[in-house]
């Protein structure tokens, strides 16, 4: 099921409506509704998948238990929590992966022939979220970090949370599994914010990154045929495309979550008012990057290694999320990309530079900053092309023509403008709070309905064919 | 939770009643538009169409027959109600709709036909059926055909979301000159532009049996109801018919029909006027020149079968 979907529209207010009136007088009937409608709502893409989440659930909530069982022998302790880990990796490793390391595989041995050797199997939809959200929960628990819980339905919910179970924000257990285990009580200001925070998302789905959509899938479609300026357009349209399309995806879930009185993580966080690299990964996909932090980098060392050892630690976790992303040579290049710009900052040890918010308690940034936001983005627009291209050699002549002479292919909609443009204003100016439409400060009600009904009106006019989300695929 | 429910029902209610004035506007206005491809429609819904020869077909139909001409050689009223790059299937829903509208039954069907007749509807100018959404009988048949939800129907605006092409024409059309359409036929002058078709090694149609079985049967309904049917293959450039898959098969599939009911069948693949390009504006479509002589010479075989005394 879509969040921008008419069958989503109908779901979430009677969820609404029978979880907090009829099943909020019995907590594990509570969370017993969330998985069901979590199913529910999974199932509504491909109900064959689910015995796939129901099993990687099983499997973490297991060995959660039996690592606890085995709290005095670590080493048995290890084996289950290794195994845990393999059996979800495996899955994922053969939906996933499979075909592409057989392909690559065939291509470097076999004369590119795969007959008999793929399995071609259907990529079950958000399975690189929630196996990493069930394998957070189980290194935990042997990390000695989080005890382990009994109520498999709580854990089952924890792992199948609806909002947030196809694209994030991947949840670690320590955040969300102990509010499974509390009575949630309605909080009206909680619940307003949400519903703010769903009406930013889908405004950055349906006004931004769906008609980028329109204009890149086009010049993406045809790039030998284009001018150079159209395809930097394309390119930059593709950027905004890719944040409407995620943040507004994070905006949505984190809202749907809030009106249930759940909390979820943040995850994203203006990434492209990041002055360098380092402050971009800081900002964009914060749940992923951080559970790679505390999963891969610490547990090689991270920064408190030799610089040697760092880069390499570096250069580990920018190609594996690379290729969480997806089974292709580009998302892994475009990791190694974006960590090949870390290098530089590394090596001069100024990653953590900046760690505040930009131009913070001033309206405008300096030049100097405007320099550095306008530098950071440039080249992240250049990952991004990577990063959309079919393949590595598409990638590097659509690179290649950039510099290409002709004519400016215009925009079909001038919305299309507006609606970035607004979204950047927004964002701007609401870049201390947690999403764009946080406006309980504003106390004229007139003023907040007519922003609502305004980005609802650019909303109706802007909808074009509704697009999937980017990340599904991921 | 009292006041967020309240609050929230406030805001949709306000957003509900503001749809509900948008739907009213935009409606009225779409009704006004006398453009293709809404203004059959509204002559449709107005119950404007009282003739006794009407033209089916696709964008053949739409452009090769000028009632104006039809009407001067046979001394009747014809009105065109071709659909542009629709097959039978959007033809159909069309038909039932002028039936149930038009309180004026015809005497004949000039029914075009071509090879891309039995393919299925792709969704080409869907926004001409919305406006009219409220009609059941209408959304229930273009509902198959064309997705429709019963969001589409029930829900203020919601058929309207993201049209920016029909925004644009109504925008349009309310300040400019209407389109040169007269009784739904739609005159192109331009010259010959069909370098394409050169370029093009088969032109190959899908004959699907659902949509012949779905054409036979609206054959039959016709004869029941007393309407005369004649079917007519019109000219189109001689490279695009000498390129057509299996011409022979398509034709045989409609005599079928055509012999099973009675049906006359007028063919003008081969007339002279496929022969040279000043006739067409492309390979498939006859310009006005070309229609104005194709319709007279179809109006005086039409004349000689009689079929209008």
């Amino acid at each position: 099921m879509l969040f921008n979907s008419i069958e989503f529209a109908a779901f979430l207010p009677l969820v609404f409506l029978l979880y907090w009136f009829v099943f909020n007088r019995n907590l594990k009937l509570q969370n017993l509704f969330i998985v069901a409608v979590s199913y529910l709502f999974y199932g509504w893409w491909d109900w064959r998948f689910l015995v796939l989440i129901a099993f990687t659930s099983f499997c973490s909530w297991g060995s959660g238990l039996l690592i606890r069982k085995s709290r005095e022998n670590r080493r048995k302790a290890k084996w289950i929590n290794g195994i845990n880990i393999a059996i979800n990796i495996g899955i994922l490793g053969v939906f996933k992966y499979y075909d592409f390391f057989a392909t690559s595989f065939a291509k470097l041995f076999l004369g590119g022939c795969t007959d008999g050797i793929l399995l071609n199997l259907i990529l079950p939809v958000g399975i690189s979220f929630y196996t990493f959200q069930a394998l957070s929960y189980s290194i935990d628990v042997y990390r000695g970090k989080l005890e382990p819980t009994r109520d498999i339905v709580q854990f089952f919910a924890f792992v199948s949370f609806f909002p947030q179970l196809v694209a994030g924000p991947i949840e670690r257990a320590t955040n969300l599994l102990p509010q499974f285990d509390k009575p949630r009580t309605f909080n009206y200001d909680q619940a307003v914010d949400g519903m703010r925070q769903i009406l930013w998302g889908l405004f950055k789905k349906i006004a931004v990154a769906d008609t980028c959509a329109v204009y890149v899938n086009s010049v993406f479609g045809s790039y030998q045929d284009q001018s150079g300026i159209t395809l930097l357009l394309a390119a930059v349209l593709f950027t905004f495309q890719i944040y409407g399309d995620f943040s507004g995806y994070s905006d949505i879930a984190i809202g749907t979550a809030k009106l249930f009185g759940i909390q979820l993580m943040r995850n994203f966080n203006n990434p492209y008012f990041s002055r360098d690299i380092a402050e971009f990964w800081r900002r964009w996909h914060i749940s992923l990057t951080t559970w790679f932090r505390d999963y891969i980098y610490i547990p090689l060392g991270g920064s408190r290694v030799p610089k040697a050892k760092v880069i390499r630690n570096t250069f580990v976790i920018f190609l594996v999320s690379g290729l969480w992303h997806g089974a292709n040579w580009t998302f892994v290049v475009w990791g190694a990309y974006h960590a090949f710009l870390f290098l530089p900052l590394i090596l001069l040890g100024k990653n953590r530079k900046y760690t505040d918010i930009v131009a913070a308690g001033r309206h405008y940034p300096t030049l100097r900053e405007l320099g550095q936001i306008v530098l950071t983005f440039a080249l992240v627009v250049l990952g991004w092309i990577i990063f959309r291209a079919d393949s590595l050699g598409m990638a590097w002549d659509y690179i290649g023509r950039l510099f290409s002479s002709g004519s400016l292919k215009p925009i079909g909609s001038t919305l299309t403008l507006i609606s970035i443009l607004l979204m950047l204003a927004v964002e701007w100016l609401h870049r201390q709070k947690t999403h764009g439409l946080e406006i309980s400060y504003l106390n004229s009600h007139i003023l907040k309905y007519t922003i609502y009904i305004g980005l609802a009106i650019l909303m109706f006019f802007s909808y074009t064919n509704s697009e999937s989300f980017i990340y599904f695929q991921f | 939770m009292k006041k967020f429910l309240l609050r929230t029902s406030l805001f949709f209610a306000i957003l509900y009643a503001l749809a509900w004035v948008a739907d009213l506007v935009i409606t009225q206005e779409c009704k006004k538009v006398q453009a293709a491809p809404y203004a059959s429609w509204n002559d449709i819904y107005a119950d404007r169409i009282n003739s006794d020869v009407i033209i089916m077909g696709t964008s053949r139909a739409f452009v090769h027959f000028n009632p104006a001409i039809i009407d001067s050689v046979l001394h009747t009223d014809s009105y065109n109600l071709g659909m542009d790059g629709r097959p039978t299937d959007a033809q159909i829903v069309k038909y039932h709709a002028y039936r149930r509208h038009c309180s004026h039954k015809p005497k004949v069907i000039l029914y075009e036909l071509y090879g891309g007749s039995m393919d299925k509807s792709n969704g080409y100018q869907r926004e001409q059926f919305v406006p009219y959404l409220k009609d059941t009988r209408l959304w229930k048949e273009a509902r198959e055909l064309e997705h429709f939800s019963i969001a589409d129907r029930t829900i203020p605006c919601w058929r309207y979301i993201g049209r920016k092409k029909m925004f644009k024409d109504i925008i349009y059309y309310s300040k400019h000159h209407q389109d040169d359409l007269y009784k739904g036929f739609k005159s192109h002058k331009k010259s010959w532009n069909g370098d394409r078709i050169s370029a093009i090694k088969q032109l190959n149609y899908p004959m699907h049996k659902s949509r012949v079985r779905q054409f036979e049967n609206f054959i039959g309904e016709c004869t029941k109801d007393g309407v005369k049917v004649v079917f007519v293959y019109v000219p189109m450039y001689i490279e695009a018919t000498q390129k057509t898959t299996d011409l022979k098969g398509i034709q045989n599939t409609f005599a079928q029909i055509a012999n099973k009911y009675d049906i006359p069948i007028l063919d003008y693949t081969y007339d002279a006027l496929s022969y040279d390009t000043c006739y067409f504006y492309n390979a498939q479509h006859l310009n006005s020149k070309g229609a104005n002589l194709f319709s007279t010479k179809l109006s005086h075989d039409i004349d000689s079968l009689g079929i209008l005394r």
